[in-house]
This record gives C-alpha cells, sequence and structure tokens, in this order.
C-alpha cells in the first residue's frame, strides 16, 4: 500500500527526501569558535584539564561534556516496526527519526546506535561498554521477549536512565488515554474489567503499569494468540520457561475468571476496557465482540498502519471511546507525548533510571493537560502539536524522579518546567534561524498540505 | 515458609484421577528441555502407572492437598543398586506443583517428606531425575543439599 493514505504516496517521497538531505540530522558546535586560536580552549592544551577532572571523577563527565543531555538510541534491528527482522541497517533510518523528534520535542540530543550484537547478553555488554558517553538509553525495535530480559537487566547495570520505548513509552501514552477515557464514560480504572488483547512489548509493559497504577490483577485478562493467560493453561510451563513475562502475568491475574482457554470472544463479554495492541486489521476485532462489552465500552485498537477494528465499527458496535496508533484519526496513542519530554526531565535532574512510578507521573501530566483543554470523546489524549505538553511531563517526571531519591540533581516542578521550556525553545529557535536562512534547502519534492 | 492449609500426605485411590494430571504434566514440561522426555500424554495411562505404584511397597507416591484438590505430586521408587554401599536408594521420579501454587515451599515439602519416608523404608540415599538441561530443577535440588551424581546420555537409535 504506497504509504497507505491514498493520497499521498509517503513511500516514495521518503525515500527521494532521505536521499536528498543524506538522512536527517549532523552535530553542529554550540561553543564560540571566534578565531583558530579558540581551539586552544575546546581542544589542545586546554582540553586536557576537563579530561582529567572527569578521569578523576568519572560524574565530572556530566559537568564538562554533552553527556548531561546525549542518549543512544540502541536497536538490532530484530522488530523494526512492523517490518520484522530486517537488521541493524534497516533500523538506522527508524533511529534516526527517533533522535530527530528527541531533539525537536525534548532539545535532547540523540545518536541511532545500530549493531549486531543479537545475543541478549552481548546485547547488555555492549550498553555497558558505551555507557560513558551517553546520559540515558532509549531501547528500540527489539524483538519479544529478547527486549523483557534487555530491558530489566540493563536497568540493573546501568547507572543511567534505560528506557524501552514499545514496552513504556506505549505503554505510558496508553494509561494517560485510559485514566481520561474512564472520566468521560464515568468508571473507575481500578475497578474496571481490562482486556489487554495481544500480549507483546506494549501490553506486557502495559499490564505492570496498570499494576504499579492500583488497578488489581485479577480484573486483567490478557490475551495472546492463543486464548487468555491462565495457570491452568496446557502450555504454562512451557511459559514459565520460554516467557516467564507470560507465566508471571498467567499467575498473577489468574486468568481473571475466565477459563483456560477462554478466547477474545469470552473474554470481551462485559468488558469495560480492551486495549489491542496486537495484528494489523480491520476485522482482528469483532463488532459482535465489541457489541458484548459492558455499557460506555473504551476501545483501544493500536496496530499499524490499520488498527484491528476501524473506529466507526467500534462505535456502532456500542463503544463509547475509541482510540487508535493512526495520527489521521481522532485520539492518536502516540508515544512522542511521552519520551521527549520523560527524558528531558530525567537528563535535568539526572535521573538513575526510569521507575513505574515515572512513567506513570508522565501519563498523568498528559491525561491533566487534555483534560484541561476540556476533554470529549474525540479528545482524551493531547495532539503532537500541542507544544506545551512537553516541557510540562519533563516537570513531571524529574519531581517524581527527586521524590524518590533516584535524582542527582534536585529540583521543583515550577524549575524543571522553566527550564525545560528554555531548552526546548532554543532549540526550535536554532532551528528555525538556519532554516528561514535557506541553509536547509526547502524539499524539492513535497506533498500538499492540508 | 510453610503454605498453611496445605496437607502433605501419601496418596489415596479417590488422589488417582487429580494426581494423573499433574504426572502427564511432569513430563510435558520437561519435553521443553529435551524432546527424548516427550510424554505418551495420556492421562489413562498416568493413572495405570499411579495405581501400580500405590499397591507397589518398593514406590512412593505424596500428594500436597490445598482446600480438597490436588496442587502437587511426588513419586519415588527404591531402587537396589547391589553393588553401591549406599543401596537402596529412593529414586524421586517425578515432582510437580501446580503453576498458582508455587514459590510457597510445597515442592521442597514434598522432597523433604520423600526423603523422610524413603529413610524409614530403608533408602541410604536420596536421587531426583529431571533433563540435563532443567536449569530450575537443578539449582532448586542444589538448593536442598543435592549434588551431581550421575550423567545419562541419550540418542535415538539408528536404523
Amino acid at each position: 500500500m504506497g504509504g497507505e493514505a491514498g493520497k499521498v504516496d509517503w513511500y516514495k517521497l521518503s525515500v527521494e527526501l532521505h536521499r536528498f538531505y543524506g538522512g536527517k540530522i549532523e552535530t553542529i558546535p554550540k561553543v564560540p569558535i571566534r578565531r583558530v586560536k579558540d581551539f586552544a580552549i575546546w581542544y589542545t592544551p586546554g582540553v586536557a584539564e576537563p579530561s582529567r577532572r572527569a578521569g578523576k571523577n568519572p560524574d565530572e563527565s556530566f559537568e564538562y561534556t554533552s553527556r548531561w543531555n546525549t542518549i543512544a538510541v540502541v536497536s538490532d534491528g530484530t522488530r523494526v516496526l512492523g517490518l520484522g527482522n530486517i537488521g541493524p541497517e534497516g533500523a538506522y533510518p527508524v533511529m534516526e527519526g527517533k533522535a530527530l523528534i528527541y531533539k525537536f520535542l525534548g532539545g535532547v540530543d540523540a545518536v541511532p546506535l545500530v549493531h549486531r550484537a543479537r545475543d541478549p547478553d552481548k546485547f547488555l555488554e555492549l550498553l555497558e561498554l558505551v555507557e560513558p558517553s551517553f546520559g540515558g538509553i532509549n531501547l528500540e525495535d527489539i524483538e519479544s521477549p529478547k527486549c523483557f530480559y534487555i530491558l530489566e537487566e540493563a536497568r540493573k547495570r546501568l547507572k543511567i536512565p534505560v528506557w524501552h520505548d514499545d514496552q513504556q513509552g506505549t505503554a505510558s501514552v496508553t494509561l494517560a488515554g485510559l485514566i481520561n477515557a474512564v472520566k468521560l464514560v464515568g468508571k473507575d480504572l481500578r475497578k474496571a474489567r481490562i482486556v489487554l488483547f495481544g500480549a507483546g512489548a506494549a501490553n506486557i509493559a502495559l499490564y505492570r503499569l496498570l499494576k504499579a497504577y492500583g488497578v488489581p490483577p485479577e480484573n486483567i485478562a490478557v490475551l495472546d494468540s492463543k486464548g487468555v493467560l491462565h495457570p491452568d493453561r496446557d502450555d504454562i510451563d512451557r511459559l514459565m520457561v520460554r516467557h516467564p513475562w507470560k507465566y508471571q502475568i498467567a499467575i498473577e491475574t489468574k486468568g481473571a475468571g475466565l477459563r483456560p482457554g477462554a478466547g477474545p470472544e469470552e473474554a470481551l463479554k462485559g468488558a469495560d476496557i480492551v486495549v489491542a495492541a496486537s495484528k494489523p486489521g480491520p476485522g482482528t476485532i469483532k463488532k459482535e465482540w465489541v457489541a458484548q462489552m459492558a455499557k460506555g465500552a473504551i476501545v483501544f485498537a493500536e496496530a499499524n498502519p490499520v488498527p484491528e477494528i476501524w473506529p466507526w465499527e467500534a462505535k456502532e458496535a456500542g463503544a463509547a471511546i475509541v482510540a487508535t496508533g493512526r495520527s489521521d484519526l481522532p485520539n492518536q496513542v502516540n508515544n512522542s507525548l511521552a519520551f521527549p519530554g520523560i527524558f528531558r526531565g530525567v537528563l535535568d535532574v539526572r535521573a538513575k533510571t526510569i521507575t513505574d512510578e515515572m512513567a506513570i507521573a508522565a501519563a498523568e501530566e498528559i491525561a491533566r493537560f487534555a483534560e484541561e483543554k476540556g476533554l470529549h470523546e474525540d479528545y482524551i489524549i493531547p495532539k503532537m502539536d500541542e507544544w506545551d505538553l512537553y516541557p510540562r511531563v519533563a516537570a513531571a517526571v524529574a519531581v517524581k524522579a527527586v521524590e524518590q531519591g533516584l535524582a542527582r540533581k534536585t529540583t521543583t516542578y515550577k524549575e524543571e518546567l522553566e527550564r525545560a521550556k528554555s531548552i526546548i525553545d532554543l532549540t526550535h529557535k536554532k532551528y528555525m534561524l538556519i532554516y528561514r536562512e535557506g541553509l536547509i534547502k526547502p524539499p524539492p519534492v513535497d506533498y500538499e498540505e492540508g | 515458609m510453610h503454605e498453611p492449609g496445605v496437607v502433605i500426605r501419601e496418596a489415596m485411590e479417590p488422589d488417582v484421577e487429580q494426581a494423573a494430571k499433574l504426572l502427564v504434566r511432569f513430563y510435558t514440561f520437561n519435553e521443553e528441555f529435551d524432546p527424548a522426555w516427550s510424554a505418551v500424554e495420556s492421562v489413562e495411562k498416568a493413572q495405570e502407572v499411579l495405581r501400580a505404584s500405590l499397591g507397589d511397597p518398593s514406590a512412593i507416591v505424596l500428594v500436597a492437598e490445598f482446600e480438597g484438590r490436588i496442587v502437587g505430586l511426588a513419586r519415588a521408587l527404591l531402587v537396589e543398586e547391589p553393588l553401591l554401599a549406599n543401596s537402596p536408594i529412593g529414586v524421586l521420579k517425578e515432582l510437580y506443583v501446580i503453576p498458582e501454587m508455587r514459590r510457597r515451599g510445597i515442592a521442597t515439602r514434598l522432597v523433604e517428606e520423600m526423603g523422610e519416608a524413603l529413610r524409614s523404608r530403608g533408602a541410604k540415599a536420596l536421587a531426583a531425575e529431571f533433563p540435563a538441561r532443567n536449569m530450575v530443577a537443578e539449582s532448586f535440588y542444589e538448593k536442598l543439599g543435592f549434588r551431581p551424581f550421575k550423567s545419562v546420555y541419550i540418542r535415538e537409535t539408528q536404523g
């Protein structure tokens, strides 16, 4: 499907423009270089002293280098978008795109780091080896269940924040959407019957986040392609060995009161919420199933490019609120609402990690932002061009890190809000100046606006 | 940790139906580590084996019962090794606890009580059989003071 939207061939346009610009990001100096003599400050001999100090006290590397604001966007290319295992070179354009968004929305310098370490322990070793270069790590597009192990271990071994956006990013924004959706239908998220359809990175992370948010595990039915995760499922022991994350969910939720072997049709009967992060639709979730859900049903169909069920179909079947992963439909569950602000916040307080509580703080801030603007069924999540959101997410996360004793620097909400705003504003100003000066050429081929 | 309400006792005829399911699960679980462990997957066959063991003085079957339900099973045989000083040896053939009741010390109790029962029948040592690559079982038994004792290698017969 040529870029899929119909009117514009995004694939063709994207290839031409990627080639024309030769990628999307570059490094630009941020210090004054007035004359050659200045290099004696930035390079030899002067640089020897910052080097000596950082060598003696590694923490000072955050003072003298860009490390404080630089993260790596790391992928082995084993599960890129919906394209599957296309390798590190295949992952590169996506990682560079992520880096672009980090910079533009969060003022965070992000470096693509694609590599050949497919073995999870080798992957972890690589992260440990390059840790001194970065203030944080964004993991991306790694196959499941390997990604769970890598994230868990990396969080333990590294002293800088590690984030896997396909898990935590999607889960955080979904939680934000759910917080507002239940408000609109007058329900309590902690009492709702929730079905997570699909047991990949996003929904397994969402399960953990919901639990941390206070939803009792027995209220959550998690389904994979074989049905509900249940302690009496035939392959339960196999899961214990091969997929301990699914196993743990089966044990904790006890299958949410369903019988072992129950499928989506049974699970959705009477459910208040379904979050699908599974196979592209349409028809992955059937209208008849949604029709059996409780009154005021909430349907999140997050598969791309085609949601598990089209919003109008879900609505016809009685759903009160529908969200998808698409930017051309209302209520887009978009990771970009969370990750730039989250890293802005943790970098600014030099947090040691990103906890579930910090992810929840981000989700609550995103939800609050939309609520302040006025919730309605087609607006439960902010849109990407609501620029005031990102510094607010940064502030909420930074304050939570300080509260939890995980920040090396202290701050207040107001202080971080101002700092994040000024860093992000400066990025925009610099960029717009370069662009307006014509130093970034206008695109030779383009789409029509609107 | 002792889970209150879990009773470990010798299996009796009325337990056979439920216990047989756990016996089958022990094998389907271990199949995960080596196809040579794949079982016939017949509950009837498992029932037969259990009934035979109930009537066999050189076999012991213990069950863990919780709220009227069989949640764990251990079966051991007393094996004569005429040339070993430690003979007879009690060999734990199967040990299984259902997933939702794990991490509560039930398997440990099954092993300890089995050790007691075998000792009272003259066993000088207790051995346990499980697939070579089952690290979960390995670390479980090592924690209980077991050590690697003998290796059994296998290959399918040719032609």
